[in-house]
């Protein structure tokens, strides 16, 4: 599985994969058992944060979503191991302009130990244009590897990292692997997954 | 009389066209500050998706805050054996690969949060940066705030964050350089906000038996050295940026001293390194780049100077090459 796929199932999650490419990563997530784990995984939370979900609604919630897949004649092509009954699928996805695949899991007051994998479709509002992440080039080198100086400056300045996101820390888990170590590009799976890394960007 | 009031009404009538302005920069202001106590007083888990140069990387954040008591467990999804621990100001970075263990003390009696913080002096701050609010959309399917912290100039990057109506928790962030391309970019894919988090799921997964622990010695080593004067300043700073910290520190893993001076315009920070340059520093010298930090490094009068931070690279060049010896004063 490619960063890419991460970074695509994450789009999707969001509601702001571009539908081009609804179809595809959907299809993607089908054949990859890995990634469908990851996609359970990255259980979406929404409504389960606390105070917005009241008590008893996760089960209808569950139940809904149940009986949609339950309908959806696609469900029992995987069942049987139709595969391409997915593209039909990824179709339908792909019409149904914003998509987002909502993985149903953990709930207030329950640790999120085993939670019913479930897929389900879910319109969201239209995605709002968005700035593409510019990949840069690694630029002179990474520094790291071993602690060097170079390396303890960069840990060491974390603390005064500041604000806004998790930098100072991430910062940290980065220096772990600089990044010159990093690219970890798979091979394409197939044309429409190659034609999409082409472009490189994120949203 | 009247030549006055209507004076009065032309001052109120303009008054009242600055201030939808004026209200907007305070609501986003305010949006961040909430944003700064849910990260840190509520109990949260989440996956998110961090996103620097050309690597991707899944990332799992556990906090738990109980009166007042804060531990939190950060660690990657994609990359086993990586782990930062937080018990308060205590910080333990778990480097599985290196089978090194570094333990840091961090300012203050608390710490601060791993995810987000506001700068506290931020009246002084607008003069660099705009603050705005950017209307709402959708994030994992809830109504999320856009805050806009734009700067004014080249020396410092913006911020762009998606904050979660109801609990303020940044659901995206991106961090932009001056023309609004993302140079960092976080996203949870998840986030719960649990009755309860378990010790357990505070534990480290590492089996970290046998590792190299390097731990950061406490005040000693601070106390008598942060009475001494820098001997090392800047000329010229990039506008905005002043000297807010000054320590002589030895660096866990570190042999001697390194002069530790931070530079900030009250959002982003700089921190200049300067310590006896050794003989195989001179290939560490020019510009690098780790996560969204870029470091400017030079050798100056048998000094090896370094400037660090989450700047565009211009700034960090500058600073390192207007690094100036602090004369001494004159008797």
């Amino acid at each position: 599985m490619t960063v890419n796929a991460h970074e695509q199932l994450s789009a999707l999650l969001d509601g702001e994969l571009p539908d081009a490419e609804v179809a595809m990563v959907v299809r993607r997530v089908a054949r990859d058992e890995e990634l469908r784990a990851v996609a359970l995984r990255y259980s979406l939370i929404g409504d389960a944060l606390r105070d917005e979900l009241p008590r008893g609604r996760p089960a209808d919630l569950v139940a809904r979503v149940r009986t949609q897949l339950a309908a959806s004649p696609a469900q029992a092509a995987v069942a049987k191991g139709h595969g391409n009954r997915f593209a039909r699928l990824g179709a339908g996805f792909a019409v149904a302009a914003s998509v987002a695949i909502v993985a149903l899991v953990a709930l207030p007051g329950r640790q999120q130990e085993a939670p019913p994998p479930m897929l389900s479709a879910t319109e969201v509002a239209s995605p709002a244009p968005e700035q593409r992440m510019m990949i840069q080039p690694a630029y002179t080198r990474a520094a790291g590897g071993g602690p060097d100086r170079l390396t303890r400056y960069y840990v060491n300045h974390t603390e005064y990292a500041p604000p806004m996101s998790g930098r100072g820390a991430l910062t940290r888990i980065i220096v772990i692997q600089p990044e010159a170590a990093a690219p970890a590009e798979e091979p394409p799976v197939d044309a429409a997954v190659d034609t999409a890394e082409e472009t490189g960007s994120v949203r | 009389m009247r030549p006055m009031r209507s004076k009065a009404g032309l001052l109120f009538g303009s008054l009242l066209w600055l201030l939808p302005a004026v209200a907007l920069a305070d609501d986003a202001r305010a949006w961040l500050e909430r944003m700064e106590q849910a990260v840190e007083s509520l109990s949260y888990e989440g996956t998110f998706v961090h996103m620097v140069g050309s690597s991707i990387e899944t990332m799992h954040v556990i906090h738990r805050a109980v009166e007042g008591d804060v531990t939190e467990r950060l660690f990657s999804r994609d990359q086993p054996g990586r782990e930062i621990l937080r018990h308060n100001d205590k910080v333990t970075c778990i480097f599985a690969d290196q089978r090194t263990v570094l333990v840091e003390r961090r300012k203050g009696d608390r710490g601060a949060p791993l995810l987000g913080a506001v700068p506290r002096d931020s009246a002084e701050v607008e003069q660099w940066y705009e603050f705005r609010e950017a209307g709402e959309t959708l994030k994992l399917g809830r109504t999320v705030r856009i805050i806009e912290v734009q700067p004014r100039d080249i020396y410092r990057y913006g911020h762009r964050l998606w904050l979660d109506q109801l609990t303020a928790m940044p659901l995206k962030i991106q961090l932009l350089d001056h023309e609004g391309v993302a140079v960092e970019q976080i996203q949870f894919v998840s986030l719960v906000v649990p009755a309860e988090i378990s010790d357990a799921r505070l534990q480290p997964e590492v089996e970290i038996e046998g590792f190299t622990w390097l731990e950061q010695e406490r005040a000693p080593a601070t106390v008598g050295a942060e009475a001494a004067p820098a001997r090392w300043h800047i000329d010229e700073p990039p506008p905005g940026f002043r000297l807010t910290e000054f320590r002589l520190r030895t660096l866990p893993g570190a042999e001697h001293p390194v002069e530790h001076l931070v530079y900030s315009d009250g959002l982003a920070s700089v921190s200049v390194f300067v310590e006896p340059a050794e003989a195989t520093d001179q290939e560490l010298s020019g510009l690098s780049r780790m996560g969204a930090a870029h470091a400017f490094t030079l050798i100056l009068d048998g000094q090896q100077i370094t400037a660090v931070g989450e700047v565009p690279p211009n700034t960090v060049e500058r600073m390192a090459r207007s690094v100036r010896a602090v004369e001494a004063p004159a008797n």
